[in-house]
């Protein structure tokens, strides 16, 4: 929504105020595309503080390999809270999956292919009794809490069982090889990254199961009303959610060579996500948006660590972004609702 | 995404129906007995003065900042701040006390100023901002970490100086001084939420924020006091946290372990409360917290591993939901 409905313009050009009209148009534009404008500001300042440093490839490549595997959770946890759910147990997830995989992997030393199938079985299961007690009628807040709590506790049954000290080393070839396989000299994860939203994309703007989704998050009573299979929608996105989370976590734990309980990266999706304005309550934010909010997230983390800044203003900048960034939102739902 | 929680009605005789009410109202307190009496036969150790008075003192942590949580989710106010407060009112109290050398209440009650002074920040982003609680404090909980860092360089600040832990846990009647205050904190709070104007403002505002607006309820307000309540408890658990340890504990792991989200958030599902504000009574989430810290301990002592202690958190957890669904339902 660019400029407010007919409506509203055709009452506001009554109201004689072109001039006005215009203002408000060109206020409405930049708080909309706030997040382009800031993370194009953000790329000028850097490249104008440190030009010899951050101008390079390297940097670049950098900012999108620290992107990469967060950036394929946020493409389906963005999904997931349009669609009106929210998903608190990814950093659990994620390190479930990857110690899953590594005891199965690594210390059993089956095949990868077997592996990677029974992590997946798993991540279905979860995502399914996430979707069981949804279906009950626990809002998925405290449903996907709970189910995170498990399978963080499943983590560590797994290094007790294994008699693993506190983490299982990855070190079998394979997997080593392909987390860091390269496409034409760049590092899989990030053309993976950026199909990851474009499927995302596609399935939000230009299916049918997209339109649902918004449809849920927006109003489920109606939602319901209309025919839409709220439970149906839910146990779709959370297992998606769910599998792609533990994929992520396998690939997080390939690269650091191990794997450990609570991925602490895969956590940061909801921060993100909230960051780029999709609205908690689900049925608005756009999935493009959320790649521009990681990229700024990513390029500031390593924006900073160029310029060598201390940990506590690194930390002062985050927050005081966040809290500027859900302001903004605010004042842009206000002015659209007005 | 929280209207879906009381839809349908079970058809069921009244007089049944308020039978099954009282037992879910009350079941907490039958539960907490049997699992403390299962633990006196299977946990060694479990029955020993020693390890009560410890299951006391990690009781009275976890209360205290439940207590004031628990008034935010009664106004309908999510607070996922508390991690920052404590860092924030953890460092603040070792800086004083050790660097500075002030006295020990003065220390005291400028830890207890720091957490009002983030109740207030978050209110203002709540209120002003009109941001959902859950969201704004997600956000200034960043903000709060990095004023922490900030105070403590990053490093964790070891108390030498004599005189507080000393003072914080002096045994009255041999219970730890922590203990009294955590009782002294729901009593507080009890007579705040069921005899007082603000109690009655606060559970109207949790139950129908629009409605409470319409009927002249001062709601601003009072969601900006709900929230200095929880950070001001959430402070005053960080002095009592850093008193316990000697150190400034403040990178989350010497906390989580004692006072966490979950933790919180379990107890005031079991003690009955909606998430979604307007219900509950705060002397139950007493009892719930004095479960949840048996249930660890217990489980601790029968040397369970870590994993299935937390797996059995989780069912708890959703045991807890499920039942307050039910009463929602019920009601």
């Amino acid at each position: 929504m660019a400029s407010g409905s007919p409506n509203q313009r055709a009452g506001l050009q009554t109201a004689g105020s072109d001039s006005r009209n215009r203002r408000k148009r060109i206020i409405q534009f930049l708080l909309d595309n706030g997040l382009f404008i800031a993370f194009v500001l953000e790329l000028i300042l850097f490249a104008a503080a440190a030009p010899d440093l951050f101008v390079r490839a390297r940097t670049l490549e950098a900012i999108l390999r620290l992107s990469g595997p967060a950036g394929i959770v946020l493409a389906s946890y963005t999904i997931t809270l349009i669609s009106g759910q929210i998903d608190l147990s990814t950093a659990q997830v994620g390190g479930m999956a990857s110690l899953m995989f590594a005891a199965v992997f690594q210390l059993l030393e089956w095949p990868l292919g077997v592996a990677l199938a029974l992590t997946v079985l798993l991540t279905i299961a979860v995502g399914l009794l996430s979707s069981y007690l949804i279906k009950q009628g626990i809002p998925s807040f405290v449903s996907t809490l709970a189910v995170g709590v498990v399978c963080g506790g499943i983590g560590f049954l797994i290094i007790n069982l294994t008699n693993q000290p506190g983490m299982i080393r990855l070190v079998r070839p394979p997997l080593r090889d392909i987390a860091n396989f390269e496409i034409i000299g760049v590092p899989f994860v990030i053309p993976l990254m950026f199909v990851a939203y474009a499927i995302g994309w596609v399935v939000l703007n230009q299916t049918r199961f997209g339109a649902h989704i918004y449809a849920m998050g927006g109003n489920p009573a109606a939602a319901a009303l209309n025919g839409i299979n709220a439970i149906r929608i839910a146990r779709i996105v959370l297992v998606t959610n769910a599998v792609i989370t533990g994929m992520a976590g396998i690939l997080i734990a390939g690269r650091q060579l191990a794997a450990q309980p609570g991925v602490e990266g895969l956590g940061q999706s909801l921060t993100a996500a909230l960051f780029a304005g999709v609205a908690l309550s689900g049925g608005s934010g756009k999935i493009e948006r959320t790649l521009i909010g990681l990229l700024f997230l990513s390029t500031l983390t390593i924006g900073l660590g160029i310029l060598n800044v201390a940990a506590p203003v690194r930390q002062l900048i985050f927050g005081s972004a966040f809290v500027f960034a859900i302001l903004l939102d605010s004042i842009r739902q206000q002015l659209e609702s007005r | 995404m929280f209207a879906r929680l009381t839809q349908g009605q079970l058809p069921m005789a009244r007089r049944r129906r308020e039978q099954l009410l009282f037992l879910m109202d009350n079941g907490i307190y039958v539960v907490t007995v049997v699992l403390f009496i299962v633990f006196v036969i299977l946990a060694p150790y479990f029955f020993t003065p020693r390890n009560l008075v410890n299951i006391l003192i990690s009781a009275s942590l976890a209360g205290i900042v439940t207590a004031g949580y628990t008034v935010a989710i009664l106004a309908g106010q999510i607070d996922t701040s508390t991690q920052g407060v404590l860092a924030v009112a953890t460092v603040t109290t070792a800086l004083l006390f050790e660097e500075v050398g002030v006295s020990l209440p003065l220390t005291v009650a400028f830890a207890l100023l720091a957490g009002i002074a983030a109740g207030l920040f978050n209110g203002l982003i709540v209120v002003n901002g009109k941001i959902v609680a859950f969201v704004a404090t997600l956000a200034t909980q960043g903000v709060m970490l990095a004023i922490a860092l900030f105070l403590s360089g990053g490093q964790t600040i070891t108390i030498a100086r004599e005189g507080l832990q000393e003072a914080v846990f002096i045994r009255v009647f041999g219970i730890p001084s922590s203990v009294w205050i955590m009782f002294f904190c729901y009593i507080v709070g009890y007579v705040m939420l069921t005899q007082t104007k603000l109690g009655a403002h606060i559970y109207a505002t949790g139950a129908d924020y629009r409605a409470a607006l319409l009927s002249g309820v001062p709601v601003d307000r009072v969601i900006r006091i709900a929230l200095v309540i929880s950070a001001l408890t959430a402070a005053l658990t960080a002095v009592l946290v850093t008193a316990r340890a000697k150190q400034s504990a403040m990178f989350g792991l010497a906390i989580a372990g004692s006072v966490d989200f979950v933790t919180a958030l379990t107890a005031v599902l079991l003690g009955g409360f909606s998430l979604f504000g307007g219900v509950g009574r705060i002397e139950r989430n007493l009892v719930a917290v004095l479960f949840l810290t048996i249930l660890g301990n217990g489980l601790q002592l029968m040397d369970v591993p870590t994993g299935i202690i937390l797996i059995v958190r989780g069912f708890a957890l959703v045991l807890a939901v499920i039942l307050s669904v039910l009463r929602a339902r019920m009601t």
